[in-house]
């Protein structure tokens, strides 16, 4: 099973400093101190990363609130998405799975 | 002192030895060459710029000189010298002045850390400054040009340099690089005489440099703020189009043209957040010069870059 399809799992950001964001009309850039990338996300990967940047969250209560943002049903379709956004940020070297 | 007060015998004799210390707006600049031609076109280009005699301490240390005692006489060529660096390809001798000119973008471009980079050029009114972030080929040195002709403010025409601290805008108002058909476009917009000689057989083509004047000068350790950014396109027979530009991609679009962005981090992230929350941002496609213009005086009269200033 891939990390990010494992419900259990604990996302967190990578590093210990904050990321930083800004949100220009819904679009999202964010810095992330710790490679020093910049990028920009849309809405639905930046609501992930907020979840995420909070503290940690698991792909479930990144659905969740995912769901409750866009107001849409918390169904396997955003289940599906919500792995994607999290495989893409993983990618990115944004978030790392926490250690148990 | 400024670069014309010093006679042409004092200052050929510095050039051949210590140098002269070019304060060039936000840099210093130590210059040599033993190249009388090159001489006559620095006293020609920076006459009004100031000169430092009493001091040691410049950013960049440069010296236009040929690569043997023997290229003297045989295939004239000179190289750049920047420290204990020897970065370009050795030019013809007639070229020496734009190769003095590439190697200060160069030490700029790569020796500077305490400032913002990004490739565009800055002009301005009273005190606030229109940024033109562009790649080479799209018309930024002849819009530069145009308006510095209509009385704005040359800040810089190859870098917009930004402070961390406040976000403002530095000037190095040295030379206006012009290529080609922007030569003449320059000419026949009255710029004849501020125009240097023409520089043939350059990788670019044929060059020529718009001498800086006026305010571009007298307030050249003035800081301006960031008020417009504006994305130029020159597409010929376009009719003029001004588009508004997402903050998000505009931010992204500066990142693309930062020098020293990824060297700078946090505060690098910051600085530009700062320039795209005060501006206001457009793309601005055109082919008519004097329309282009008269939108760009609208545009810059009518932001307000002191609400974020104000709020801050």
């Amino acid at each position: 099973m891939r990390k990010f399809d494992d419900p259990k799992t604990h996302w967190r950001v990578c590093g210990r400093d904050k990321l930083l964001w800004r949100d220009w009309d819904g679009d999202m850039v964010i810095y992330h101190p710790l490679s020093g990338d910049t990028q920009l996300l849309d809405v639905a990967v930046a609501e992930v990363l907020k979840v995420i940047d909070e503290g940690q969250a698991t792909r479930d209560e990144a659905r969740a609130q995912l769901a409750r943002f866009l107001e849409v049903d918390n169904d396997s379709e955003l289940d599906k998405a919500v792995s994607q956004i999290l495989g893409k940020l993983d990618d990115l070297g944004i978030i790392e799975p926490a250690p148990e | 002192m400024i670069l014309k007060d010093l006679p042409s015998e004092t200052l050929s004799s510095l050039l051949k030895g210590p140098g002269i210390n070019l304060d060039i707006g936000s840099f210093r600049a130590n210059l040599r060459t033993d190249v009388d031609q090159l001489a006559q076109q620095v006293a020609e280009l920076y006459a009004e710029f100031p000169v430092e005699t009493e001091t040691e301490i410049c950013d960049f240390f440069v010296r236009i000189a040929p690569p043997s005692p023997l290229r003297r006489y045989v295939r004239q060529n000179v190289c750049a010298y920047i420290d204990d660096l020897d970065p370009f390809e050795p030019m013809p001798r007639d070229l020496a002045y734009p190769l003095l000119e590439s190697a200060l973008n160069w030490c700029v471009a790569s020796q500077i850390s305490r400032y913002l980079l990004l490739h565009a050029a800055v002009m301005g009114r009273g005190d606030r400054a229109a940024i033109f972030p562009a790649p080479s080929g799209t018309g930024k040195s002849t819009l530069s040009a145009l308006l510095s002709l209509a009385g704005w403010r040359l800040l810089s025409d190859e870098f917009a340099i930004l402070r961390g601290s406040d976000g403002r805008l530095q000037a190095s108002p040295r030379p206006i690089s012009l290529k080609n058909e922007s030569i003449r476009i320059i000419a026949d917009a009255g710029g004849a005489e501020r125009l240097s000689r023409r520089y043939d057989g350059t990788i670019k083509g044929s060059l020529s440099y718009l001498r800086s004047q006026g305010e571009s000068l007298t307030a050249l350790n003035e800081t301006c703020l960031p008020a417009l950014v504006i994305f130029p396109a020159f597409k010929r027979g376009a009719a003029l189009k001004v588009q508004p530009v997402e903050k998000s991609e505009a931010f992204m679009r500066l990142i693309d043209n930062a020098v020293n962005y990824l060297l700078l981090g946090q505060t690098a992230f910051e600085t530009l957040t700062r320039v795209v929350e005060r501006c206001d941002i457009y793309h601005l496609e055109y082919s008519d010069n004097e329309e282009a213009i008269a939108t760009l005086d609208e545009l810059l009269a009518a932001a307000k870059p002191e609400r974020e200033a104000l709020a801050s």
